[in-house]
């Protein structure tokens, strides 16, 4: 009778120790998840706001002459000028658009708001919902 | 005025010429090939960095020496790098972007000391390297996914309709990378070295205006210490940004849809 008690007694101290495990593992990894996010955010605080502007212009740039060069290219090949070129200018337009909407999303998430900073538009949709 | 001209250290000089190619014989006809200061500090860019790390690992001891331990954080952190911007997967590519953040960087550091060339700050080499990169992610991409690489033009969620618009504004804005990559790289060490001789520069003409203009210099004098500092700070987060954007290139070739 003594035996199956103790195998039990054993297997339940065992599981407390996995699940004591598993939660140390967790935590481990919530804190080397919180070290990455600050690592990351001090190589983004390190970029300098030239930097930062230099970046976002050339993504801009750079696509809309991209653009330009294709549509010119097209006119060149197909004998379409100017429609390639002003066609292609305008889409290459939007690709700098894109380009300057991805690095920022991305320097947004590389370093999001402290905790203890006010967005401000909180406030202002309660406000709203009171309203209406 | 040719030592305070700023333009004037960019000047590419031949050191030694090799050979001429077509040109029918006569003076300046054909191709010349020739090595320049810009080739020669390239060869010293590659021979400082393949000799460190090479002699600062040949020891290999277990508890690293200061040498080795430089080059064991800077291969951790490249590798921590490839790791997070491309996953386990990028590791494949990563003597790529170890030699593209060393090349980069000690090129930098190097065009940091008096009177000698920046390599970077002309725009055919940093255009060469990120063709590198942007050929090595088309035809990686190509081989390993096949036609589904093209899935990289196409969003998910984008209804049918609209695809004919936004896959072409996909495809330039993939196009324009390697140019960004380039011109960010370019224009950033190009500006940052104009500035600082056009500083220093003026510290030459006012002090030529006699007492007062000496006092005066000091201005100048501080903001190109100052700009120096910042120099050496951009130089280095240029190579860092060229070797992540790199790793984010090379995520989009190993999975190719977002």
């Amino acid at each position: 009778m003594a035996k199956p008690q103790d195998d039990q007694g054993q297997s339940h101290g065992t599981r407390e120790v996995t699940r004591d495990l598993a939660s140390r593992i967790a935590s481990a990894k919530r804190e080397r998840e919180i070290e990455d996010n600050r690592a990351s955010r001090d190589a983004s605080a390190e970029m300098t706001g030239l930097g930062r502007g230099l970046r976002i212009g050339t993504e801009f740039i750079a696509a809309i002459l991209v653009g330009a060069v294709f549509g010119y290219l097209i006119d060149l090949g197909l004998g379409t000028s100017p429609w390639g070129l002003l066609i292609m200018l305008l889409m290459g337009f939007a690709a700098g658009i894109l380009n300057v909407t991805r690095v920022v999303a991305q320097m947004n998430a590389a370093s999001p708001a402290p905790p203890g900073s006010d967005p401000g538009s909180e406030e202002q949709d309660e406000d709203d919902n009171d309203d209406a | 005025m040719a030592g305070t001209d700023p333009i004037h250290q960019f000047v590419i000089q031949d050191i030694a010429k090799l050979f001429t190619l077509g040109g029918d014989g006569t003076e300046g006809s054909g191709v010349t090939f020739a090595f320049t200061n810009s080739a020669l500090f390239m060869v010293a860019t590659v021979a400082i960095v393949s000799l460190y790390m090479i002699l600062s690992t040949g020891a290999k001891s277990v508890v690293p020496g200061r040498a080795q331990l430089v080059a064991e954080l800077l291969y951790g952190f490249v590798a921590n790098m490839v790791r997070s911007a491309a996953g386990t997967a990028g590791m494949k590519f990563f003597p790529l972007v170890f030699s593209l953040f060393t090349f980069i960087f000690v090129a930098n550091m190097l065009g940091m000391v008096p009177y000698f060339f920046t390599v970077t700050s002309h725009i055919i080499v940093t255009f060469a390297l990120s063709m590198l990169v942007f050929l090595t992610v088309v035809i990686y991409g190509f081989v390993k996914n096949g036609p589904k690489f093209l899935k990289l033009f196409i969003p998910s969620g984008v209804p049918g309709y609209i695809l004919p618009i936004v896959a072409p504004i996909e495809f330039i804005s993939f196009m324009s990378r390697p140019i960004s990559l380039s011109v960010r790289l370019f224009g950033n060490i190009l500006a940052g070295h104009i500035t600082l001789k056009v500083f220093t520069g003026f510290i030459v003409t006012m002090s030529s205006l006699g007492f007062l203009g000496i006092l005066g210099s000091a201005l100048p004098l501080i903001m190109a210490i100052a700009l120096t500092g910042l120099e050496f700070l951009v130089g280095a987060v240029q190579a860092y940004v060229f070797a992540v954007l790199t790793c984010m290139y090379l995520n989009d070739a190993i999975h190719p849809s977002h």
